[in-house]
């Protein structure tokens, strides 16, 4: 290999001369392993040079930003700020208090429907009338007071005549 | 301004324009900041800025050379930030190590790898960011100039200075063993 031709394009490098191109073919023949002497010490940092253009980054860096771009779109509310475990803590108590809730409303509707079931149409019909009847009374009872509240009312107004 | 819209930049054209010199912008960033995950946060920001400006994009000439400067500011505020170049500096630059197949290569490819990184390290901040941009990036001078504001000029004085110091210190270490 013309070795003199490399140490030319070193000259050049150092003297901030050389092309972008010039500079590619000193770090490809650094890369290999044929080196002279004279050269040796510069070989590190033409190696180095070429380690560096590996340098990359992680293989999810595109789809973690696509995600960001696309939700720095959208206005952020209120619940898409809020922690992601903090919502799942609060979706799974909804949950459980859901399933307790129904459980409970269930339980208590079966009991009624086999009370119901146990009476006879006859004690229903004197269950219901007894049960009329007690309106009934309550709301003469209230009648009552209210009349007894209009005499009184009367009475007051004719002492103010 | 309302026909701005029509001639916004797609999500798609994003990922096939400007996403691809992520690992330039990145490399770049990790010399200023020294560690992965924050040179990989700078990148990450400069992405989401530029697609936040990208109805203003038609204005800018050299969006690439836009992206460099955005990458270049957020990592020098990142850096003075948190001042902690020296301890964090060294966490960056040990991914390679899973390279080295054994364990005299590995050790004969660190000490290389980080004399070099010394070398670059010692030098001034706009030295070693002119010295990246052209000799890993392969940045032609004006896109160096565009990219850190400076001019053509300063340029070439910061590259010369780099490559002069670092071809005599590299000699120096050779003939004492360093």
């Amino acid at each position: 290999m013309d070795y003199n031709n490399i140490r030319k394009l070193l000259d050049k490098y150092w003297e901030g001369e050389s092309s972008v191109q010039e500079e590619a073919q000193l770090r490809d023949f650094f890369a290999g392993t044929e080196i002279p002497e004279d050269l040796k010490p510069y070989r590190p940092l033409f190696q180095f040079f070429k380690m560096e253009q590996d340098k990359k980054l992680n293989g999810n860096f595109d789809e973690k930003l696509i995600q960001q771009l696309e939700s720095s779109d959208k206005p952020v509310s209120n619940v898409r700020k809020l922690p992601y475990y903090l919502m799942r803590v609060a979706a799974t108590g909804l949950l459980l208090f859901s399933i307790y809730f129904v459980n409970q409303q269930w339980n208590q509707s079966a009991n009624e429907t086999v009370a119901v079931e146990e009476l006879t149409p006859e004690e229903v019909y004197e269950q219901t009338k007894e049960a009329l009847l007690l309106v009934s009374a309550k709301l003469n009872k209230g009648t009552d007071v209210a009349n007894d509240g209009m005499s009184k009312m009367n009475k007051a107004t004719r002492v103010i005549k | 301004m309302s026909n701005r819209r029509k001639d916004e930049m797609s999500l798609e054209d994003f990922t096939h324009l400007i996403l691809p010199i992520k690992n330039k912008l990145f490399r770049f960033s990790l010399r200023i900041v020294g560690n992965v995950a924050e040179a990989e946060d700078v990148v990450q920001e400069v992405f989401i800025k530029v697609w936040k400006k990208r109805s203003d994009l038609a204005n800018y000439s050299n969006v690439e050379a836009w992206c460099m400067t955005l990458t270049k500011n957020l990592s020098i505020d990142k850096l003075r930030s948190k001042h902690r170049r020296a301890d964090s500096f060294k966490e960056g630059f040990d991914i390679p190590t899973a390279k080295g197949e054994n364990p005299y290569h590995q050790t004969a490819y660190n000490d290389t790898f980080e004399r070099v990184q010394k070398l670059l390290e010692d030098l001034p901040e706009k030295q070693r960011m002119v010295m990246q941009l052209r000799d890993i990036e392969g940045l032609a001078y004006q896109e160096i100039a565009d990219a850190l504001d400076i001019s053509l000029q300063q340029v070439k004085v910061n590259l010369f200075r780099a490559r002069q110091q670092i071809r005599k210190r590299l000699v120096n270490s050779e003939s004492y063993g360093l």
